[in-house]
């Protein structure tokens, strides 16, 4: 398993999307902790699970994306680093635009269940978080690894 | 006519070798695999709506938050400089000893993997604290790059483990009781590994010169570095084992307490955390997008109902448990020597796993079984990632001395994993202890 974090994307984009999924996983280990501190003490922390998985969604979203734009995924290298380099940039082109596909496959997937559920207003059952929100976060975070998918077999191809 | 059969589900399998072996990302090409297969087995619509809920449990699954959690509990006690304390403290202690430096490269593998659920990273971490002290003090290269290759694997036995949690994810078993089924077999394989060191310093007695007996003031010194860690650790897996905390809540106060042990250190910047929630979020990333994958691939699997068909020849063949379970055993190390780890176990466990519960073995055993092979994966000559790893540590060392250097570690292995087959209670004993 090899990764690679040579990238070309600006520095904004990182330092967003550290910031963002940062505070995410920061804050479900915040919550986590008070909640386990006040469950011993007798005062629980009603709606702690549901704050945690609201957080982890968003760190996680940060994170996919963060590591599509830094080429961080992991990847068998065991046949491309034996072929001649025509044959293993071929091979990287591809493998660019079918991630790219797979991403569109998954912004479409998730943006009909977020149309879907719109309607419904889904939320969570302690303390009311409303998925909306986070079903868009997961539909734009797709939307935004292929776009980078897409820039980096472009840019490869170049 | 359907094309829901087990022989689509195969067609599925070699494609998905095929586009692993082409250098795809990993989730991609499980993904892509599983969803091309479930258009063509279940039709378009259900296909797409079957991936969107994966992408969306998966990513908003409360166990999943353990991974991040504990990556980032990693992080800060990496920048707090636990991995060249511990390996200080384990010096301090038996580095006297014949072959101590090894045997304290092993004891630091092992306290770095309680901390740390990546083999990799307690290989590259111990490496660039141990390998350079050992050469320094004259060890041969081939004992103090072997031990710190296969002394990295520990840190995916012993809880936290990273791969643990993934396969907890994949086949639906409580994470909390693969961590206790993984304290055990996590013990004895380090056993194993002293033994080694034991018989090669014995063997080959000039690779381990003897080094100056530290005294005892500065043992308690050393040990005060750490104490604070061991406290941490001890924390966290009692915690868990006793059910004080959930093991995502056990994430979460092992990554507040690393925070906290390096506000204490004079160690908590700003920069720092910044630093430290980048890498998590970057090594998350990864392995958020592998499991998406792996999911939608096993939801393919499952409808094409190859698990099945592979487990009905398996007890129709009336091989037996053991024979069944060591030809288990020999495919993945196949299969180890051309894929990584974490695509072996991903692409293995959707097939694997109904055929053992047929066999009447528990998931958590084949949870422990199938990490432990994938460990040897990667301290297997000559694709072996921690092989590679240590050698970026020390490039003036052929990599045909790091091969050398694993041999006997690798023979450990086998014979750990031989133990794990015939005596299933190694990591079955706890679990069921703890209820």
């Amino acid at each position: 398993m090899m990764q690679d974090q040579q990238t070309a994307n600006p520095s904004w984009i990182r330092t967003g999307l550290i910031a963002i999924g940062g505070a995410g996983l920061l804050l479900a280990m915040f919550t986590d902790t008070i909640a386990v501190t006040g469950r011993h003490l007798g005062l629980p922390l009603v709606g702690a699970i549901e704050i945690v998985r609201a957080s982890a969604c968003v760190a996680a979203c940060c994170a996919i994306v963060l590591a599509t734009a830094m080429k961080n995924h992991a990847s068998v290298h065991f046949l491309t680093d034996r072929m001649p380099k025509r044959y293993s940039d071929i091979c990287a082109r591809l493998s660019g635009a079918v991630s790219t596909l797979f991403f569109v496959a998954l912004f479409v997937a998730s943006s009909w269940l977020f149309l879907e559920t719109l309607p419904t207003f889904e939320q969570t059952e302690v303390i009311g978080i409303p998925y909306p929100p986070l079903r868009f976060l997961a539909s734009a975070s797709a939307l935004l690894s292929a776009i980078f998918f897409a820039v980096q077999a472009v840019r490869r191809s170049k | 006519m359907s094309f829901a059969t087990p022989e689509t589900g195969l067609v599925g399998v070699f494609a998905l070798l095929l586009l692993l072996l082409s250098g795809m990302p990993i989730g991609v090409a499980l993904g892509l695999v599983g969803g091309v297969g479930l258009v063509i087995t279940l039709g378009f619509e259900p296909a797409l709506i079957k991936s969107g809920v994966v992408f969306f449990e998966t990513i908003t699954k409360y166990e999943l938050g353990t991974l991040p959690l504990f990556l980032l509990m990693a992080q800060f006690c990496f920048q707090a400089n636990a991995s060249r304390d511990f390996f200080d403290a384990a010096t301090r202690f038996v580095g006297h000893r014949k072959g101590g430096l090894a045997y304290a490269s092993l004891s630091g593998c092992a306290s770095f993997g309680a901390i740390n659920g990546s083999s990799l990273a307690t290989a590259a971490t111990m490496g660039m604290v141990a390998v350079p002290e050992m050469r320094r003090r004259g060890y041969d290269d081939r004992i103090a790059t072997g031990s710190v290759v296969a002394g990295g694997t520990l840190g995916q036995m012993i809880p936290p483990s990273g791969a643990l949690i993934v396969f907890g994810i994949i086949a639906e078993q409580s994470i909390g009781t693969l961590f206790q089924a993984a304290v055990i077999p996590g013990i004895t394989q380090l056993l194993f590994y002293f033994a080694t060191i034991f018989v090669l310093t014995r063997l080959r007695p000039e690779w381990t010169p003897s080094i100056e007996r530290a005294p005892w003031k500065e043992r308690l010194k050393s040990l005060r570095k750490i104490i604070d860690f061991l406290v941490l650790i001890f924390v966290v897996i009692m915690g868990i084992m006793i059910g004080w905390f959930t093991p995502t809540e056990a994430a979460s106060v092992g990554a507040f307490g690393a925070l906290v042990l390096k506000a204490i250190r004079s160690q908590l910047t700003f920069k720092s955390v910044a630093e430290a929630v980048e890498k998590t979020l970057l090594t998350s990333g990864l392995i958020y997008l592998v499991i998406i994958g792996a999911l939608v691939f096993s939801v393919f699997i499952s409808v094409t109902g190859l698990a099945d068909a592979v487990a009905d020849l398996i007890i129709g063949a009336n091989a037996g448990v053991i024979v069944t379970v060591i030809l288990m055993a020999v495919l993945l190390l196949l299969l180890g020597s051309v894929l990584d780890g974490l695509a072996l176990m991903l692409l293995t466990t959707p097939i694997l796993l109904p055929v053992t519960t047929q066999l009447g073995l528990s998931p958590i055993w084949f949870g422990i079984f199938i990490v432990r092979a994938m460990e040897i994966g990667f301290v297997h000559p000559p694709l072996g990632l921690n092989l590679y790893v240590v050698k970026g540590i020390v490039p003036d060392i052929p990599i045909e001395r790091v091969f050398a250097g694993v041999i006997p570690f690798l023979i450990a292995d086998f014979l750990h994993l031989a133990v794990l087959i015939a005596f299933p209670a190694l990591a079955l004993y706890l679990p069921e202890l703890l209820g």
